[in-house]
């Protein structure tokens, strides 16, 4: 099975038990429907193994078929400088059919961002290259599709199911 | 008969557009993924052919282009890359047994989102006309 390349870092975005014996990496498009359909699964996986589980997200934006997905990729990011990246990220995956137009900027302002800060940082040179280089992580890790997970770095057999995730967990702790 | 790593590639010419014919030699310098697949349209194949259009600016950025091959019309071609926004050229072939057999690439391949079953024939990446190394 396809290995996840390279390993978790401190560059990630992580949330849940950074002492965890699990990690879990989710590669995922803000625009792409089943991401939206594994986003609450997560948030119930979290919910119920968090002390268990690291979760790492990195953008895999797939930009000609979801044109949007690359724009809020850096707007999740640009929020993280802000310390904001999970609260964005949540935002995003929730209200998917408002990506576009204002959408965005709608939903930074709802977080109260320094709206000056997250306009120049969006589309930074910083912010566009860890975008970027998540996406070629995925490449390298053999994403060929979204939503894809790796725990421990390994690619998991995910088939949509909330099952499938927790199985996977349940097996590693 | 199979090219084996660090031979040459035979040059070979074959239809970009339906007007236009490109000649693999008009790529040296660059490295040249070569995506052999089944057929315009095809399922899992135009997934892959998608994906390959995401993966472009990274392709680029080694200094490397990709060209799919199928035995579909030039026509046929035109508007399967309309139709999925393709930005690298898909080229025809006609008889696919007659450049296997002219040397150029014929190994079997097969991959798909689970590593296993399916896919399409052939991938060779090349660069300055030697054959480096079979991807997937």
């Amino acid at each position: 099975m396809a290995k996840l390349k390279p390993p978790v870092s401190g560059k990630d975005q992580s949330t849940g038990n950074p002492q965890a014996s699990v990690t879990l990496v989710e590669f995922g498009d803000y625009q792409c429907p089943h991401c939206g359909h594994a986003h609450p699964l997560i948030k119930r996986l979290l919910k119920e193994k968090g002390k268990d589980i690291l979760f790492v997200f990195r953008n895999f934006p797939l930009q000609e078929a979801h044109p949007a997905a690359f724009m809020a990729a850096l707007a999740a990011e640009a929020a993280g400088l802000q310390d904001k990246f999970w609260p964005m990220h949540d935002i995003i995956f929730e209200n998917q059919e408002k990506l576009g137009g204002h959408g965005l900027l709608d939903f930074a302002e709802s977080l109260q961002l320094d709206m000056s800060r997250f306009a120049a940082d969006w589309k930074s040179d910083a912010i566009v290259k860890k975008v970027e280089d998540d996406f070629e992580s995925g490449i390298r890790s053999g994403v060929n599709g979204t939503p894809t997970f790796y725990l421990n770095g390994e690619m998991v057999n995910y088939d949509t199911t909330y099952g499938s995730l927790l199985n996977a967990v349940k097996a590693a702790v | 008969m199979i090219l084996q790593k660090g031979a040459a590639a035979p040059d070979f010419e074959l239809h970009a557009t339906p007007d236009q014919k490109l000649k693999l030699s008009d790529l040296r310098g660059k490295r040249v993924i070569l995506a052999f697949y089944p057929a315009d349209w095809s399922p899992v194949c135009g997934d892959q052919m998608a994906l390959y259009n995401e993966m472009l600016r990274y392709f680029h950025k080694y200094n490397a282009e990709i060209i799919g091959i199928s035995v579909d019309s030039k026509w046929c071609h035109m508007a399967f890359e309309q139709d999925r926004h393709l930005h690298f050229p898909c080229w025809l072939i006609l008889n696919p047994k007659a450049l296997c057999q002219g040397n150029t690439a014929c190994t079997t391949i097969r991959r798909d989102k689970a590593g296993e079953g399916c896919l399409c024939s052939t991938r060779k990446e090349l660069f300055n006309g030697v054959i480096f190394l079979p991807m997937g």
